[in-house]
């Protein structure tokens, strides 16, 4: 597990303890933590986005109180624990809707089944890809000071195979350099003339991938590591 | 297709823009509940805007060559030869002797419908007179580059009624007292007295005399008749008034069963099979009316 993980799943095990100790109002400070975790396993579960508004969420809340009523850390870490009794919950819940008479049309769509068991793995998915979304919203932030966007980026950035590796190459260029980087990060412009004296690279590259250049240095600055894999010129095949 | 994967950055309705594992940014369709965060696998098409455009080209490069290649050749008697494609279009028109040069210069027949052509370039190149002393040389001579005779045929069958039609506008024009039948260039509708006119048939230019004031000027009747003393039902000319003053001109009614495949230029058939009969050639021909010999003779 990544260090910040062990922070986390240390943290909830005290917050457990605190809670059977008597301090109820632990649960409230670690609620908003555990929130998106409970949406993303009943998303998962009912195979459709799962708001605060709909049925699951509430279902959600009441799993993370039974969670904190029935854990020890003998069970095994926290956040696996809390995603089977979410699942749980939310499986018992669809088959209690099931037994009613009132069918929708939505149930005449294919629906996988959601019955099957799953193992830690399925949980521990989640967890990556609720720091996944983390460093890529703090991405999108940093963008936004450079009046780029995400679309603007997949408009943009070079189709051919050749182009973006020279791209790849001009930011692993930048971001070795520091000077170069300071330059890039304050000022929000590329240095052109640098690049084109010291490294003789084209201006005309720098012209048309300009935004994707940017995009790439700021990943690797700022030690985005679920994203530094796609954008180094030797090309991350598999998440960080 | 292929496969491909990548991280999700961003989702809107059913779109999601990707991070994929070469470093591209892409904007992908999504089917289901994705979120930010979450990993994609899907396949995309590489290419299909260009193989769809490639394939339009082609259609339309096809179309092109499929519309300038010539099935058949109309070529008529004044010495316009028309290609003809498969839709029944004229598609080139070729002048085969210095008189018709101008005159292919000036008009713009391609893109039209190769009855309509032929039946146009026939009026007002053709100079439909009453000698009877006409060449035998058809009036439109129909060639297929194909194999089969279905094709000529066919044509020879759509540019018949249109020949009639012309046919028989000159017999009425030509019925007038004065009346001049003379070649047609577009643009003008008449020529000087002492310009040359194409007969059909007549790839020489001879200066076209005019026939005599107050001589009328023979009705152009389908077979040619060779015996002006005998009188002729004119069954088959409702368009042309009967004079009786005039020679009898033979309808040349044409008998069923001796029909050819050539195509006459005017009312009623060919003759049939006797003397000077024209065998069938290759291509179907559109007979030139002073060329006819009725069959019968009444």
């Amino acid at each position: 597990m990544s260090s910040p993980r062990e922070y986390q799943e240390k943290r909830m095990c005290n917050a457990v303890i605190d809670y059977h100790n008597g301090q109820e109002q632990v649960m409230e400070e670690v609620y908003p933590e555990l929130m998106p975790f409970c949406l993303r396993v009943a998303a998962k579960t009912c195979d459709r986005y799962i708001t605060e508004e709909d049925e699951e969420s509430s279902i959600a809340r009441l799993a993370i109180l039974e969670t904190f009523s029935k854990y020890s850390p003998e069970r095994g870490a926290f956040f696996p624990f809390l995603g089977r009794v979410v699942r749980n919950r939310i499986i018992d819940y669809k088959r209690r809707e099931k037994k009613m008479t009132i069918i929708p049309f939505s149930h005449l769509s294919s629906q996988k089944d959601i019955n099957g068991l799953v193992d830690d793995s399925f949980f521990d998915h989640i967890i990556e890809d609720l720091d996944r979304k983390k460093e890529i919203e703090e991405f999108k932030a940093l963008l936004a000071e450079f009046n780029i966007s995400f679309m603007e980026l997949a408009k943009t950035s070079p189709r051919q195979a050749a182009a973006r590796e020279k791209a790849r190459r001009v930011v692993e260029i930048i971001s070795a350099d520091p000077e170069l980087t300071r330059q890039v990060l304050e000022k929000k412009l590329l240095p052109a003339k640098a690049l084109q004296d010291k490294y003789n690279i084209s201006s005309k590259l720098l012209d048309r991938y300009r935004k994707y250049i940017i995009a790439g240095v700021i990943i690797l600055t700022c030690g985005y590591s679920s994203l530094a894999p796609y954008v180094t010129p030797s090309g991350g095949r598999q998440d960080g | 297709m292929a496969k491909m994967q990548g991280i999700i950055l961003d989702v809107y309705d059913k779109w999601a823009v990707i991070l994929d594992t070469d470093g591209n940014y892409k904007k992908v369709k999504v089917k289901g509940a994705v979120q930010v965060g979450e990993q994609w696998n899907g396949y995309y098409r590489p290419g299909w805007k260009s193989a769809v455009a490639a394939i339009i080209t082609l259609a339309l490069l096809g179309g092109c060559l499929d519309f300038f290649s010539v099935v058949a050749y109309a070529e008529v008697a004044s010495g316009v030869k028309i290609g003809i494609n498969r839709w029944d279009r004229v598609v080139s028109v070729e002048a085969l002797g210095p008189e018709t040069s101008k005159y292919v210069k000036s008009a713009d027949l391609t893109g039209q419908k190769a009855e309509q052509a032929v039946a146009q370039v026939v009026k007002e190149t053709v100079s439909i007179k009453s000698d009877q002393a006409m060449t035998k040389r058809p009036l439109v001579n129909v060639t297929s580059t194909r194999a089969d005779e279905s094709n000529c045929q066919r044509l020879t069958q759509k540019m018949d009624g249109q020949i009639q039609q012309v046919i028989k506008l000159n017999s009425v024009v030509n019925n007038k007292p004065g009346a001049q039948n003379t070649l047609k260039k577009p643009g003008q509708s008449k020529q000087p007295h002492n310009s040359s006119a194409i007969s059909p048939g007549r790839p020489d230019t001879k200066p076209a005399t005019r026939p005599e004031e107050g001589k009328l000027v023979q009705p152009n009747a389908w077979p040619l008749n060779t015996n002006p003393a005998g009188k002729v039902k004119e069954k088959n000319q409702p368009g042309v008034k009967k004079d009786k003053s005039t020679p009898a001109v033979n309808n040349g009614r044409q008998n069923p069963a001796e029909k050819k495949s050539e195509l006459s230029g005017g009312p009623g058939k060919s003759a049939g099979a006797g003397k000077g009969q024209q065998k069938a050639k290759p291509g179907k021909q559109l007979q030139n009316p002073g060329n006819e010999k009725g069959a019968k003779q009444k």
